[in-house]
């Protein structure tokens, strides 16, 4: 199948988002510096091994800067030729473009320019040519790497859903896992289908792609596919009528793979070059990073750099010609070339590019400070973005913002007011926000287990079906007396004593509130509450007049009332109240209400008395007004 | 009681057989044969080749006689101790296990009396054990039938139920159990679940034997939370379910007093052994290497997956599955060598039997049965006390016992149970005649189920 004579890649020079803002203002994706060396650095040698011959790079912004970069690089053999088009927006858009040119002949590896690998691509590309042999129609294969678990990780936002026949690698649904969503939908036909369906979590899409020549057209077919997202979705949904099918394909376990799509990304793939995991594009090992003494705990320093009297904790890099000063303790981060640092400078977590300037006692964290930046005596930089020629003054303290400069002066941006939401946030509110997520995650998923324990009881069932009954009823402003009814019928269909029935009626008018506000997603206070009550027990006074009619059903309402008030808090300090409109409808007689209010409870806890203790303002006012009655029936 | 068993072993087989009525409508279900065995025999025999000593049979009050009866003259080694509950056949499984909670001590396996299979317990015990399991549950692949064989009776579109199986691909973990039934065109999956277990297998082509290892504790929980009534289809999946939940913490011990119901709570029961969680704490095991978590990711409910990988494996639950198993076991038996003794127990044709055919094929004719000169009998089996009298033909059928075949039937492909009489030149294909049903002379009948209509009502 795959007989091409010519090994091709399309290097896409852009990923087209903001995640790393802003860094795409200054250099395209590709050309991203990852331990002082441009990511296609990286990239070249990988092309290289794997004997890849025609490479496109398509080039969207920094026209100059590409050009300039790939004029001095030395190819061994890899053409490499540019495929230039000025604002260009998508991933969608550039591969049209590359389709109307008509330079891709056959099989090709797609790859995303923020991406870092090493991997054969070759023989990645041939197991793909070897699926098409056996299906014709399958049009991609993407590359996966496995994680084990992202939970707990910076890649946890990266944590996508991958179901897929077990035999054939056949993906069947592609989607990123939102954490938002606590649930996620699946097809019954899949499994139905298939004997075996795998579902995995622990894969990362490595942005590389093994294409057939049946993409393009596909992108040029489908004008809504813009991302690649896109385009798998597009492709699973409509597997039948497009005759194409995608697969996957793990990375080998010795290979190494990561997509730069956020900060943290960045963070952990430096941390990982550093560790050596993605051998052999490792410091000392690699031609662009040569000259490295390697010493222990993963730290490393240019031969001309100085650091005499400082601390390299673990986990940095320190490259040519840079300076630091005594006493200056740097831990898990890049120190470009030509840096100067004072003394007693603290650097973690931070990443600090070529020909920066860092004065005395200050400190650095959780930062990024582009090339060109100055830090002035004294500063505190802490989870910063300084844009690159930023001068900071003396005894400055900048906590969670991005410094830009303009043509007016220097912008300031605070982190939080961005609209990229989480997957911007840098190291240090990073924590916080797992956290947070992993706390709601697990008591909501404990809810969720409760609800759907046993089976509800005939009780539980009828009283689900009135309160639905009347949230409707009062949603759509429904006759009272046809109400009634339906909850009649529902009665004899539960087969509900009538005694259960006021109770239940009570109970679900009480609660409706509640229900009422989560569907007109108003949030649930105590003053919507008494609000909503009040205009529910008015437009349901009919219905309650029509179950509370004997001494028993006064009963029954008052215990419903207690056990409601008890159990929410909205509408315990309301009770008193809603007893005295129950008084003022006679709905309840004052004697009942005495009645009940003096009754001690066989079950009398803590709630209950707590109801009893409310209500009590109101008691009082009711035997105040009793004795007056007599005492004005005496005279 | 001096001695001590690890295991109990329970045989659940006071069922009725509702998916067969035809069938069961003369016998108890366990007892109706496959290849001329009761079908309980075949659990029996499992469990007595894995070191069981004893057993307890469960079975209706109404058939405990009849089931020891033919017990007895099975001549298993195996102990067995025949529990009568009075109304069992309209019960649950997990009813049944509750009513005899007295007698279970320890953990105990469940196997079902329609079990067919060839497995190895041993297997399952072992990976119980490994992990201190809560449930073990042995799942078989679902039988292939092939397209060409016909089930007697009417031709009907019954969908196989489909289990839908996830099981943990690292760490065997039984992770999502579900009945593709319950579910119309989609299926929700909880996040945490799909976040927790990366890489799992969700298994179509698998069935849930009914073969389970259960923790005492389970039981205990059992007894107390009487809401399940079935293993397979409540208690299980509700299990499985809750593997991902942890115990509520007791500090909020204000608030929590009243609306969580402390007695509904699954961890009340489920409570790891301070010792055992010493050792787990201490040990350097872990079950997977995906992420940085402890062993077990600190679940205490864990449930486990055997996936069997023997050749054959059935549940005879339905008439299509009994006469599957019927036409399949000599194949199977015959297949796996070093078993083929254990059938020996039945002579392929019984010595008090009376033989005057000439032309028997793969026939099994079982004690007192006569079979008449001129005859010609294929691949069946024949019961105890039955008559085939003379100018017959007999192909791939079931006989039970006391039937009585008249001269010049054709039979082909057919079950018929206790006590049926085919009159004088009928020709059956394809049919099912149910218990003491007389098959009037010289009529013709094809994919039908013969039966007295109020008997099944009676039953």
């Amino acid at each position: 199948m795959c007989k091409k004579d010519v090994l091709q890649a399309v290097i896409l020079a852009d990923d087209f988002t903001t995640s790393l803002t802003p860094s795409q203002n200054i250099f395209p994706s590709i050309l991203m510096p990852v331990i002082n060396v441009p990511l296609f650095d990286y990239m070249l040698e990988t092309l290289i091994k794997s004997r890849i011959q025609e490479v496109f790079l398509y080039c969207s912004s920094h026209i100059d800067l590409l050009k300039e970069y790939v004029k001095v690089k030395n190819y061994k053999g890899t053409a490499i030729s540019l495929i230039i088009s000025d604002g260009c927006s998508s991933l969608g858009d550039a591969l049209r473009d590359i389709d109307t040119k008509g330079w891709i002949r056959g099989y090709f590896i797609l790859i995303r320019g923020n991406t870092f690998v090493t991997a054969d691509l070759k023989s990645l590309l041939n197991a793909h040519c070897l699926k098409v042999e056996k299906d014709k129609g399958a049009t991609m294969t993407m590359v996966l790497r496995n994680l084990g678990s992202t939970k707990n990780s910076y890649m946890s936002e990266e944590a996508s859903l991958v179901v897929s026949d077990k035999s054939s690698n056949k993906m069947l649904y592609y989607t990123k896992l939102k954490n938002s969503e606590k649930k996620v939908k699946l097809e019954l036909n899949w499994f139905l289908d298939h004997s075996e369906i795998e579902l995995n979590t622990c894969y990362l899409d490595t942005h590389i792609y093994l294409c057939s020549p049946s993409v393009l057209p596909l992108f040029a077919d489908n004008f809504d596919f813009q991302t690649m997202d896109d385009f798998i979705r597009g492709v699973l949904m409509n597997e039948e009528i497009l005759d194409s099918r995608i697969y996957w394909q793990q990375l080998d376990v010795e290979d190494y793979a990561l997509p730069i799509t956020s900060w943290k990304a960045y963070h952990m793939l430096t941390q990982d070059i550093l560790r050596r995991h993605s051998f052999p594009l490792v410091a000392d090992a690699f031609s662009s990073l040569k000259n490295f003494i390697y010493m222990p705990q993963s730290t490393y320093k240019h031969e001309t750099a100085l650091a005499k009297g400082c601390v390299l904790e673990k986990d940095c890099i320190l490259g040519l010609n840079s300076a630091l000063g005594n006493n200056t303790k740097v831990a898990r981060s890049v120190i470009a070339d030509h840096c100067i640092i004072g003394s007693n400078v603290n650097i973690r977590n931070s990443y600090i590019f070529s020909n920066v300037r860092i004065k005395d006692n200050c400190t650095i964290v959780n930062s990024i400070l582009f090339p060109n930046c100055i830090v002035r005596y004294g500063s505190q930089i802490d989870g910063c973005i300084l844009c690159p020629e930023i001068d900071v003054a003396a005894r400055s303290q900048y906590i969670d913002i991005i410094v830009e400069s303009q043509s007016s002066g220097v912008s300031k941006t605070k982190m939080l007011e961005l609209e990229v939401n989480d997957e911007f946030l840098y190291f240090k509110n990073n924590k916080l926000a797992e956290c947070d997520n992993c706390s709601t995650e697990s008591s909501s998923s404990e809810e969720d287990s409760e609800r759907d324990s046993p089976i509800p009881d005939d009780t539980n069932m009828f009283l689900s079906e009135v309160i639905d009954s009347l949230l409707r009823g009062y949603q759509d402003k429904l006759n009272c007396e046809n109400l009634i009814l339906e909850i009649n019928s529902s009665r004899y269909a539960y087969n509900v004593t009538i005694r259960e029935v006021t109770y239940n009626v009570i109970k679900a008018i009480l609660s409706l509130p509640l229900h009422y506000l989560a569907e007109t997603k108003t949030p649930v206070n105590s003053q919507n509450y008494q609000k909503n009550l009040k205009a529910i027990i008015t437009y349901f006074n009919p219905i309650i007049l029509n179950y509370v009619k004997n001494e028993n059903a006064q009963d029954d309402c008052l215990r419903a009332i207690e056990d409601i008030a008890s159990t929410t808090d909205e509408l315990l300090p309301y009770t008193q109240h809603l007893l005295n409109q129950f008084y003022d409808r006679d709905i309840l007689s004052e004697e009942k209400i005495l009645e009940w209010y003096e009754s001690t409870s066989e079950d009398a806890d803590v709630f209950h008395s707590k109801v009893r203790n409310a209500v009590q303002p109101f008691i009082k006012w009711l035997r105040e007004a009793e004795e007056d009655s007599t005492e004005s029936d005496n005279d | 009681m001096v001695h001590y068993n690890e295991f109990q072993a329970i045989v659940l087989a006071g069922g009725k057989g509702s998916r067969m009525t035809e069938l069961t409508a003369g016998q108890p279900k366990c007892l109706l044969p496959i290849a001329n065995v009761p079908m309980i025999w075949y659990p029996l025999q499992i469990l007595e080749r894995s070191g069981f000593k004893e057993a307890i049979v469960v079975v209706s009050e109404l058939t405990k006689f009849e089931v020891s009866a033919a017990l007895d003259k099975l001549g298993l080694k195996i102990k067995l101790e025949i529990v009568g509950i009075p109304g069992a056949e309209d019960l649950g499984t997990a009813d049944s296990i509750r009513l005899i909670h007295e007698k279970i001590y320890t953990d105990f396996l469940v196997i079902s009396c329609d079990l067919i299979a060839n497995i190895d317990i041993s297997k399952i015990l072992n990976l119980y054990r490994k992990h201190n399991a809560s449930i073990t549950a042995l799942m078989l692949p679902v039988p292939k039938v092939p397209d060409d064989f016909v089930t007697p009776g009417p031709k009907s579109k019954q969908k196989p139920e489909t289990d839908l199986i996830g099981i943990d691909n690292n760490t065997g973990r039984l992770v999502f159990l579900a009945s593709a039934s319950d579910f119309e065109e989609t299926f929700n999956i909880s996040q945490r679940l799909l976040r927790r277990h990366t890489n799992f297998t969700v298994h179509s082509k698998l069935m849930d034997a009914h073969l389970y290892i259960i923790n005492k504790w389970v039981l205990d929980f059992l007894v107390y939370n009487k809401n399940f009534t079935t293993l397979k289809g409540e208690l299980l999946p509700y299990i499985v379910s809750k593997q991902l939940s942890r115990p509520k913490s007791v500090d909020d011990r204000n608030t929590s007093m009243v609306q969580v119901d402390l007695k509904e709570d699954i961890f009340r029961f489920a409570v790891e052994k301070p010792l055992d969680k010493l050792i787990r704490k201490m040990s350097a095991f872990n079950d997977h290497s995906t992420d940085l978590e402890e062993a077990y990711y600190g679940d205490i409910i864990r449930c486990y997956g055997h996936i069997s990988n023997e050749k054959f494996g059935l549940r005879a639950n339905t008439v299509q599955m009994y006469h599957f198993a019927n036409a399949k076991i000599l194949e199977w038996w015959g297949a796996n060598g070093k078993t083929t003794e254990q059938l020996a127990l039945l002579p392929n044709i019984s010595s008090t039997a009376t033989i005057h055919s000439t032309q028997m094929q793969e026939c099994y004719v079982d004690d007192n049965s006569t079979i008449e000169e001129k005859t010609s009998l294929k691949h069946s089996y024949i019961g105890s006390n039955s008559v085939v009298e003379s100018k017959t033909r007999v192909s791939q059928s079931v006989i039970m016992g006391h039937v009585t075949i008249k001269q010049r039937c054709v039979i082909h492909n057919c079950i018929l149970c206790n006590g049926c009489t085919i009159e004088e030149g009928t020709e059956l294909k394809d049919c099912l005649v149910g218990a003491q049903h007389i098959v009037t002379s010289g009529s013709q009948h094809s994919r039908e189920v013969l039966t007295d209509a109020d008997r099944l009502i009676e039953f």
